[in-house]
């Protein structure tokens, strides 16, 4: 988990084919850097299933999860977003 | 039971549910230690066609501490893949399977097995080790122990064995009696609610469980990799427990489910009856979820047992004339010092006369075992308390009638040698009431556990 930090996390969850609908679509729109077609298709196959779970969303706490690393971090905005489209 | 169905939400899991945990050196190699595991409680041998196999999406692990701080030094890690050869028929077999690689045994499960020490992960397999199939009956799996148990006995690096798969559940324990608001034999006639005496009961036999076993040299556990063979060495101790986990996240899906996230524990297991008679029904499930580091929050319910205070008040009938608990009755209030060595920090020295097993101040539930106590010659199955210190709390083997002791310990026997206290004479009566004289046949060698009741067989009702 330590070698993860949030950015590159969220990176490479934008990158993600599976896992929590909603979230990822919410995630895909950060517009991070390397999110092209073809690295997206690429990194998705060693990636695995990505599932985010709002655990608090009066504070705006998520968990991204991927594997068996879990990156949690507090994001308002993208948890407001993410309830305007539940 | 020991651990089986022990806490709500574990019971709804019994793929993830410990039943049984064992550590001894083993009677045949006294220089190894077999761990053995023991999951899905209560399995039918008929219940097919989808017969009880391991969690591929389960953590199965057993973790050793060997300086006392109730953290794991050592953990073995197992790891299952189930491979379906035919998808195109119901049948678990289209014929019979006569050895471990037969085309007609259509779902079949591997495994790998992984040493964890210092964050370092050592997997000790070459290649994936097949577990054996269920025993269905004479047609599909013939010659059972020959062609197919015996063959699923691995040998690992450094001189270690493993096996994983399906064996006759060796606990033996009458059920029904005891959660019929603990009508304990003999003295059912003693009970509030006096009834008859009837034939004993071992509720669990017939049944099968899943086994995960691994037997290691002592070296391989203890902390400088010393071969112990002084009791009173700390050195020679070790505490061990067994724990399931599985992801943090899934996702339920029509073509598949979704599994992400760090293992989370959701089963273990050290002592038996820890958590099924001494946890409370609101602290059950955060037991399973814990480490036995974390355990300090649970020594309240070791030093003022529940079942303590209620064997009194369940059997007011009289014992040789007098109130069959009286003695254990004064107790009440009484901080157990005996429940708390024997269940949660190991027995220091100067206690049982050359003997301990203490692991430390930290209180912990973990199966405590001194390596440097040999196999018995003759082993008794009320093991310390009857004079056979290779047996439980020291370690537990498989036939130690591990409900008898601790229901007698709970009763006040053992409280006799921490303080100056006479036992009632019911506490050295009581038993679990089942058969415990005639547990089902165990092999002589690893993996002890004996060969899976067969579903062709099997009367019992699924």
């Amino acid at each position: 988990m330590a070698d993860l930090t949030r950015r590159k996390f969220l990176a490479r969850a934008s990158l993600g084919v599976a896992g929590s609908g909603v979230a990822l679509t919410a995630l895909g729109k950060l517009n991070l850097p390397g999110s092209s077609a073809s690295s997206r298709k690429a990194r998705a196959a060693k990636q695995g299933p990505i599932v985010a779970h709002i655990r608090n969303a009066e504070t705006g706490e998520v968990a991204v999860m991927t594997g068996s690393k879990e990156v949690v971090f507090k994001d308002t905005e993208l948890v407001d977003r993410l309830l305007g489209r539940a | 039971m020991s651990s089986h169905r022990e806490a709500p939400e574990i019971a709804k899991d019994p793929v993830a549910d410990s039943t049984d945990f064992y550590a001894f050196v083993s009677p045949d190699a006294s220089d190894k230690v077999t761990l053995i595991a023991n999951y899905i409680p209560l399995e039918g041998p008929a219940g097919g066609p989808n017969f009880y196999e391991f969690g591929d999406d389960v953590l199965y692990e057993i973790h050793i501490d060997n300086n006392g701080d109730a953290l794991a030094d050592i953990t073995y890690q197992f790891r299952f893949q189930t491979v379906v050869m035919n998808p195109d028929t119901f049948l678990y077999n289209t014929g019979p399977i006569g050895s471990l690689t037969d085309s007609s045994w259509n779902r079949r499960q591997f495994y790998t097995v992984t040493r964890v020490q210092n964050g370092v992960s050592t997997v000790l397999n070459d290649h994936p080790l097949r577990c054996p199939p269920c025993n269905i009956g004479p047609r599909s799996t013939p010659m059972y122990a020959d062609n197919l148990g015996t063959p699923a006995v691995h040998s690992l690096s450094g001189g270690r064995k493993v096996f994983a798969g399906q064996r006759a559940e060796a606990f033996y324990v009458d059920l029904g009696s005891i959660f019929d608001l603990g009508d304990l034999r003999p003295f059912q006639g003693l009970h509030l609610i006096p009834s008859a005496p009837t034939s004993p009961v071992n509720a669990t036999e017939g049944y099968n469980v899943h086994t995960i076993a691994i037997q290691v040299p002592k070296t391989d556990l203890t902390r400088d990799g010393s071969n112990p063979t002084l009791v009173s060495d700390s050195r020679s101790t070790i505490g061990a427990w067994t724990s399931a986990s599985r992801r943090r996240a899934r996702v339920i899906q029509n073509d598949g489910n979704v599994e992400a996230g760090p293992f989370v524990q959701v089963s273990r297991l050290g002592n038996p009856l820890f958590n099924e008679v001494i946890v409370p029904m609101g602290d059950k499930d955060r037991w399973n979820a814990v480490a036995p580091s974390q355990d300090s929050q649970f020594a309240k319910y070791v030093q003022q047992p529940e079942l303590a205070k209620l064997l009194p008040v369940l059997y007011p009938g009289l014992v040789e004339g007098v109130p069959a608990f009286k003695n254990l009755a004064g107790l009440n209030g009484t901080p157990r010092a005996d429940l708390m060595a024997i269940l949660m920090t190991g027995i220091p020295g100067g206690i049982v006369d050359g003997f301990q097993n203490f692991t430390g101040t930290t209180p912990a539930d973990m199966l405590r075992l001194n390596m440097a106590i040999t196999p018995a010659g003759s082993p008794n199955k009320f093991g310390l308390v009857a004079g056979d210190p290779a047996g439980f709390p020291n370690g537990r083997r498989v036939f130690d009638d591990v409900v008898t002791v601790e229901l007698r310990a709970i009763a006040g026997l053992t409280y006799a040698l921490v303080a100056n206290y006479t036992p009632d004479p019911a506490a050295t009566l009581v038993t679990d009431g089942s058969i415990g004289d005639d547990p089902p046949t165990l092999l002589g060698s690893f993996p002890y556990m004996g060969t899976p009741y067969s579903g062709y067989d099997s009367d019992t009702t699924n």
